[in-house]
């Protein structure tokens, strides 16, 4: 049983309360979801449950959480390990041990369980987690939805009767994602566990719930029981596609960006990645690649990109004069699933200045441009500031910013919903419509359908390396 | 042990990770420096592992972090690079680099008193190995050939010393605890 | 690479990891104590005899004689150079550069090439070959996670066996990230070959942010799973000699003492 009385935490350096006179009661076996709009304090919230707040991040605490009866003020977080267990989004962040057995027996080691205690606690979690036939397994060649569940595994593991998930499928694909929720039902459902569950992918995880909270501004502004879950909105709202004022008739006839022609390559272990696409893609259209993980199209956007070469067929871009490489070439823009594999400098504008490296003007030029695409991509008075003190989404944004400054001819995104909330998914799809709007072609690899359906003018979808449909 | 936070111990297990990494082409390419003895230590072993190690003692900031580090890289390098004869020299590196950090406390995070670290450092590894290391395996070096390889590692471990520095400094406001 | 895991069944494989690590360490310190070229011969015969138990896969027999080759052509070349007795001068030599030579000669004291420095060079590869093949033998037949309990039970505090597993861990995901970043910001095509300090800040940047936090989320991971650095870890991996290693440490123990008897002769001392 959780009981909140009056809690309210301001983070040290934080300007205002993350957590306002919060005052809840959650009861055993009880299945909790929490929404609300990023920096509402959902996970504020869930850190309070076993005492990260207050003792690992330090500000400032009214009121008392009480958790089976004892004060989270009074316990260190490594005491409430056997009562409340914590999930979060990263799955490799959460993984401390070369295989999947060890890692799950990694909580038993640090409370000094002796072996033959912990033996049977790691194989009830591995069959609760569907792990025993990748128990040997190392973990750096899990999938996102195996690692996620070695980590619940080894929450298990300590018995703890209360669970709490913080986003747990944001960087999984589709099948991961399905993996992690019927893993949760089944703790809910058969082991009677007490679930919080954080997610904005409501519209799956909705009808498991108890009870539904939402919050804004470290307030809880709705409590909902199932009759009234109808009135909760879910799924993502994304901005609807404008139609293109004739885009495809400037000049006549259509000109294509890209176009590949009966494109087979294969990884060098011999693994095959694409069987024999041919795709022709028209300047400024907004073409969307969805599939299975596996399916190829990641390695099909570097195909195109020039990072890779294939092995028979070919790749021509138009666009790119007979001499430049089309690999390191910025006329071709590519974004990678972390913007955080690409920041490099410790303000915004240099950062953003550091993209046109090869394509020098004078300091002038360069100001006005980063300044201009800055207000493109929503980011307006950031120059001065580290890059390390935005939000994820914003550094997104940023690494946008860092590619479309060259003014590329075509950009190739992949899967840009990685690791992102509803609102910066919003803000970022807006801020890519407004690229395509000036006549800049986009190939964006996703595996989230609704995201294609809305923002793309052409969905092409691969399986096994070929396009079928 | 409660000396380092939870976020420290898993920081610094982290940079020995880094430095085994980073010292992945060095290692192997042992062997092969023996026949370009000036060049080829300073390059293989100063920079990458200097810049790693000067990266977490300037994130941590608490003495006994470098030669952890070191211990940590030196030992799980072992399947990289074969032999246990390195784990020494690291050692004494990292050793040296935490008693600087102990003499001059504060005093040590300033461009200066880095690059005086950095060429400690280098210096260090340099002699270690000539006159330590490859007597181990039975090789003699004369002083000479000792003497022509200072100069560019120094140059080089100080500006190692200093990215890692910098890289640290970035990293330690990001570090929680 | 060369030193990895071989994930057979042998009789080297089935040892204690201790023993195995005991063995490193008896063959390090005969290989820096022994000064008999016929001697260190034998310690390294001795320590490829293990060898003929493990089945290692061709590639790897392969890549490692030949970095057996290129440390064994680097000990000739640079003590064929480099070698003085302690007479002062081998028996036969030419000079490359005499001491008379204009500034290099009096700096150096004259560069020269002999056989004699080539063959010592030849008989002094044995030392690090003999460390390399005890060395190789340990890992590839024994998972890391289980050399980490081995250390833990020959006195490591178990929070440090802790950072080492943790370290080991990450290794390969830390590799696939600087993959990830080296290729991203190649596509932006600011990494220039011929600026390698920049090169370096480039791709290190990003991936020791990266990593940091990485150790913030996992910090908190740790601690909410109950990890306590003031407390003893206990450990789900286990380890136990068995008759084997009675065998290894009773052949242990003939070499060694053979090998110290003739140490000890050579000495004088016998």
């Amino acid at each position: 049983m959780i009981e909140f009385s009056h809690f309210s935490f301001t983070y040290r350096h934080g300007k205002r309360r993350a957590l306002d006179d919060i005052t809840l009661s959650i009861q055993d076996g009880e299945f909790v979801i929490v929404a609300g709009p990023s920096g509402c304090g959902k996970s504020t919230l869930c850190l309070s449950f076993n005492g990260i707040i207050p003792h690992m991040l330090h500000g400032s605490m009214e009121g008392e959480v009480r958790v089976n009866n004892r004060n989270t003020h009074n316990f260190e977080v490594r005491d409430l390990a056997g009562e409340v267990g914590i999930v979060f989004q990263n799955p490799d962040n959460q993984i401390f041990a070369m295989t999947v057995e060890e890692d799950v027996a990694f909580g038993p080691e640090n409370i000094g369980m002796s072996r033959e205690d912990m033996i049977p606690k790691v194989e009830d979690a591995l069959s609760l987690a569907g792990l025993q036939s990748c128990r040997k397994r190392p973990v750096h060649r899990l999938s996102g939805g195996q690692k996620q569940r070695t980590a619940i595994a080894g929450i298990y593991a300590l018995s703890p009767d209360i669970l709490v998930f913080d986003e747990p499928t944001a960087d999984l694909d589709p099948s991961g994602t399905q993996e992690v929720f019927d893993t949760i039902r089944y703790l809910h459902k058969k082991e009677g566990k007490t679930i919080i569950l954080i997610e904005h992918k409501l519209k799956t995880v909705l009808p498991y719930a108890d009870r539904l909270l939402f919050m804004n501004e470290g307030k809880i502004t709705h409590d909902l029981v199932p009759d009234e879950f109808g009135q909760a909105r879910s799924g993502v709202a994304y901005p609807s596609r404008k139609p293109k004022p004739g885009h495809s008739i400037i000049n006549g006839s259509p000109k294509p960006a890209i176009i590949l022609d009966d494109v087979h390559y294969h990884y060098p272990d011999g693994t095959p990645a694409v069987n024999g696409v041919s795709l022709e893609i028209i300047t400024s259209e907004f073409v969307a690649i969805t599939g299975e993980n596996g399916s190829g199209k990641s390695t099909l956007g570097m195909l195109m990109k020039g990072m890779l070469k294939p092995d028979t067929g070919t790749v021509k871009i138009p666009v790119l004069q007979k001499d430049q490489v089309p690999g390191t070439s910025t006329k071709i823009g590519y974004l990678f699933q972390n913007p955080d594999d690409q920041i490099v400098m410790d303000r915004v504008d240099k950062e953003i200045a550091c993209g046109l490296h090869q394509n020098t003007g004078n300091s002038r030029q360069v100001a006005e441009k980063v300044r201009r695409v800055m207000d493109m991509t929503g980011l307006p008075d950031f120059e001065d500031r580290d890059p390390n003190t935005l939000s994820r989404g914003e550094r997104q944004r940023l690494a946008v910013a860092s590619i479309i400054v060259t003014e590329p001819e075509i950009l190739i995104f992949d899967e840009p919903t990685t690791g992102q909330d509803t609102e910066n998914l919003a803000r970022l799809m807006n801020c890519i419509v407004n690229i395509n709007g000036q006549h800049t072609t986009m190939v964006m690899i996703t595996h989230d359908l609704d995201l294609a359906h809305a923002c793309a003018d052409r969905i092409i979808v691969m399986k096994e390396g070929r396009i079928v449909g | 042990m409660r000396y380092f936070s939870t976020s420290d111990i898993i920081a610094i297990s982290m940079f020995g990770a880094l430095g085994v990494i980073v010292g992945f082409l060095g290692n192997i390419l042992h062997g092969a420096s023996s026949i370009v003895p000036f060049i080829g230590p300073a390059i293989l072993h100063t920079v990458p592992q200097g810049i790693v190690l000067f990266a977490c003692l300037s994130t941590i900031r608490k003495p006994g972090a470098a030669t952890l580090q070191c211990f940590i890289a030196s030992i799980v390098s072992m399947p990289l690079m074969g032999a246990p004869l390195f784990i020494i020299s690291y050692l004494v590196q990292g050793i040296a680099l935490d008693s600087a950090y102990v003499i001059l406390g504060d005093r040590m995070w300033n461009r200066v008193a880095i690059s005086i670290n950095g060429a400690i450092f280098a210096t260090i590894g340099v002699i270690l190995l000539f006159y330590v290391v490859l007597p181990m395996q039975g090789l003699v070096m004369p002083f000479y050939v000792v003497l022509l390889s200072l100069p560019i590692n120094i140059a080089l471990g100080i500006v190692a010393a200093l990215i890692g520095y910098r890289l640290g400094t970035r990293a330690s406001s990001a570090l929680i605890g | 690479m060369i030193f990895e895991y071989v994930g057979k069944e042998s009789f080297v494989h089935r040892l204690d990891p201790r023993t195995k690590i005991i063995w490193l360490f008896v063959v390090t310190i005969f290989a820096i104590a022994l000064r008999q070229p016929l001697l260190l011969v034998l310690l390294f015969v001795s320590s490829v005899i293990p060898f003929l138990f493990i089945k290692v896969p061709k590639k790897q027999v392969i890549a490692l004689i030949f970095l057996y080759m290129l440390i064994t052509a680097g000990a000739i070349i640079s003590q064929a150079l480099f070698y003085r007795p302690l007479t002062g001068l081998p028996e036969e030599y030419t000079w490359i550069i005499p001491p008379d030579f204009p500034v290099i000669g009096p700096f150096t004291g004259g560069i020269l090439i002999s056989m004699e420095g080539a063959i010592y060079g030849f008989i002094q590869a044995f030392r690090i070959l003999a460390i390399l093949n005890a060395s190789a033998m340990m890992v590839m037949t024994t998972p890391l996670n289980r050399l980490i309990v081995g250390m833990r039970k020959m006195g490591i505090p178990s929070t440090l066996a802790f950072m080492l597993s943790t370290a080991v861990r990450f290794v390969p995901t830390l590799m696939d990230e600087y993959q990830t970043i080296f290729t991203a910001q190649n596509a932006r095509g600011i990494l220039n070959k011929w600026h390698p300090l920049q090169l370096i800040e480039y791709t290190f940047t990003p991936l020791v942010l990266n990593s940091v936090r990485r150790c913030n989320q996992l910090a908190l991971a740790a601690e909410s799973r109950g990890f306590d650095s003031g407390c003893i870890r206990t450990s789900y991996v286990s380890i136990a000699f068995s008759y084997r290693d009675v065998i290894a440490f009773i052949v242990m123990g003939a070499i060694s003492t053979g090998l110290t008897v003739s140490l000890f002769h050579y000495w004088g001392l016998i």
